[in-house]
């Protein structure tokens, strides 16, 4: 009940209006790009549904990192690895099992598998801060790369293991891939999407997200107000570990594949830089982030072949001009259109 | 006494930052720790509230021996601390930074599925302590006035309900007309609940009128310990104090 009630009161802020709208958008989206399209100009354009649909995977992944960085401090190169792992779960289940399951089954596994590595190298990741932190979950990525690159005859090597299209909720459909992926999964993901935004958003809030909160800011305080600092943050590098595991096996069947590559360290660094896009310090940041830099990334790779430079280039300006990501420079923006608009009513 | 120190020592190489103190607090209790700068003063609080680890020594607090217990143990047991140089949680506002502290002693901090608005208790009691010492609720401890974010961490402490609260200078870099404010705060807010005191302070008009006992310290010892008017004449003291 108090739970209900806690998200309807936020509902009354301007900025939930404007994830409405999105939201509503990317409700018609996969009808947008293709039937409407196709009625106004005669072409279709699917595949925009598609990138929106990694869109919805990086944002789960950005809130899952945005746990460490934005409300932990603390910054994790490694988690690219459980990424892949999440996708990894699944793949290596269909390839050497003889049943298959319908996709929640591998989430959970994936989640609960992530989870547990977490728990394990967390003992050793807890007591150590900023640049130790950083390189030993970059040692955790690459170990897992490694493993997925090694382990061939369970991981297929570099080749990698394919993603079979899942049953859904139990459910297949006699359907065309095509419509499978724009109109059906990319729905299942824009929930999946929605339902880890609002179990983050209440851990967040919640006096265990304050906490991690406060030892961010000052872990001396923390210590000495009776908080027990390194439990909350092995519970924070869990929780964080568990969710991405659970986006990496969401992002496999859109994939269709995949490959040791994601796990590489580089991948990881993807992962800091759309967070930091998107503004670490909003919760809706990583969301953003996530959506904008999956577009941007995709076309600018169809663009040219130095798209590598062109992204770097489009990144360290929007990094100049809104030092507080997107969220923060729409945020700045609308407090200034805001306060214009008060001062001139008031007569000024 | 709800607080005794056995020979505790401290040494930093060739520094004997405390040095065989046997230093003792009373129940209800308001005392001030005085000495120039590098007596070390701090370096006492530091081993008494658990910052530090004593080569020798120990720490007795409500008859138990807490010189090998952790921080976390001291604070549940109600031993706790301000700091020298302020210490909050800049990113929080100053109803945060006592929610989380009230969550800590309830030991609530750690829940995960309930929303902390909801939770009327805790808000209500850390609007009614920041009431109590004049701080804003919203304004981030970056934008506050020092005097203020001082008194924040102090306001924090209390939050805790102690049973022994140690404060580090707390009216250090504070403007005249705030340090009075601030200490007259604190003492009256302990002397409601019953609560001990252990001041460090340098501001002798504040040392001399709030505390009932003062305990010089210099080079690591206790030089001399007493009632304010016995302190006030005692010519060690005020040899150290004038030359330090």
């Amino acid at each position: 009940m108090t739970l209900v009630a806690g998200l309807v009161s936020s509902f009354r802020q301007a900025r939930t209006y404007a994830l409405v709208a999105l939201g509503i958008v990317l409700l018609a989206v996969p009808y947008l790009v293709t039937d409407i399209m196709k009625a106004l100009t005669g072409n279709q354009y699917p595949f925009v549904a598609v990138v929106i649909a990694y869109g919805f995977i990086f944002g789960i992944y950005g809130l899952a990192f945005n746990l460490l960085l934005g409300y932990s401090g603390l910054v994790s190169f490694g988690h690219a690895g459980l990424f892949a792992l999440g996708a990894y779960v699944q793949a290596i289940m269909i390839r050497h099992l003889p049943v298959q399951f319908t996709l929640e089954v591998y989430v959970i596994l994936a989640t609960a598998t992530c989870a547990a590595v977490c728990a394990v190298y967390g003992l050793l990741l807890a007591r150590r801060v900023s640049i130790f932190f950083g390189i030993l979950t970059l040692a955790l990525g690459m170990v897992l790369y490694s493993l997925f690159l090694k382990l061939w005859f369970l991981t297929g090597g570099t080749d990698g293991l394919r993603l079979p299209t899942p049953a859904l909720l139990g459910m297949t459909f006699a359907v065309t891939k095509e419509f499978w992926l724009t109109k059906i999964y990319y729905y299942y993901l824009l929930a999946a999407l929605v339902l880890c935004a609002i179990v983050i958003w209440v851990i967040v809030n919640s006096p265990f997200g304050k906490t991690l909160q406060a030892i961010r800011d000052n872990e001396t305080r923390a210590n000495f107000i009776g908080v027990r600092v390194y439990r909350y943050r092995w519970l924070a590098f869990i929780l964080s570990g568990a969710f991405t595991g659970l986006a990496g096996c969401l992002w496999g069947p859109l994939n269709g594949h995949v490959t040791p590559e994601i796990a590489y360290w580089t991948f990881s660094g993807e992962i800091v830089f759309l967070t930091v896009l998107g503004g670490f310090s909003y919760f809706s940041g990583p969301i953003i982030g996530g959506m904008i830099f999956t577009i941007i990334k995709t076309y600018a790779i169809g663009l040219t072949v130095y798209w590598s430079f062109v992204l770097g280039v489009i990144l360290i300006f929007l990094l100049f001009v809104m030092p507080r990501g997107l969220v923060g420079g729409c945020m700045t923006v609308y407090g200034k259109i805001a306060r214009r608009s008060h001062s001139r009513k008031s007569g000024a | 006494m709800i607080l005794t120190t056995e020979s505790l020592r401290k040494h930093f190489g060739e520094v004997h930052a405390v040095d065989d103190v046997n230093f003792r607090v009373g129940e209800k209790e308001i005392l001030s720790i005085i000495g120039p700068n590098g007596a070390g003063k701090t370096t006492l609080v530091n081993v008494i509230t658990g910052l530090l680890k004593p080569d020798k020594g120990k720490i007795i607090f409500m008859e138990k021996d807490v010189t090998r217990t952790s921080i976390y143990e001291r604070i549940r047991m109600g031993l706790v601390r301000s700091f020298q140089l302020v210490q909050t949680f800049e990113g929080l506002s100053p109803l945060d930074n006592l929610r989380v502290a009230i969550n800590s002693r309830e030991g609530r901090e750690g829940k995960m599925f309930s929303l902390m608005e909801r939770d009327t208790a805790v808000k209500d009691e850390a609007i009614k302590i920041l009431d109590l010492f004049g701080i804003s609720k919203d304004v981030l401890p970056r934008n506050l006035p020092h005097g203020d974010r001082k008194l924040l961490d102090v306001a924090t402490a209390f939050a805790l309900k102690p049973k022994l609260l140690f404060l580090d200078e707390p009216t250090s870099g504070v403007s005249t007309r705030e340090k009075t404010k601030i200490v007259e705060t604190i003492v009256t807010a302990a002397r409601n609940e019953g609560l001990p005191v252990v001041l460090i302070e340098h501001d002798m008009d504040i040392v001399f009128r709030y505390s009932e006992r003062i305990v010089a310290i210099h080079q690591g010892k206790i030089l001399f310990e007493g009632k304010p008017d016995e302190v006030r004449e005692n010519s060690e003291v005020k040899k150290v104090l004038l030359v330090g």
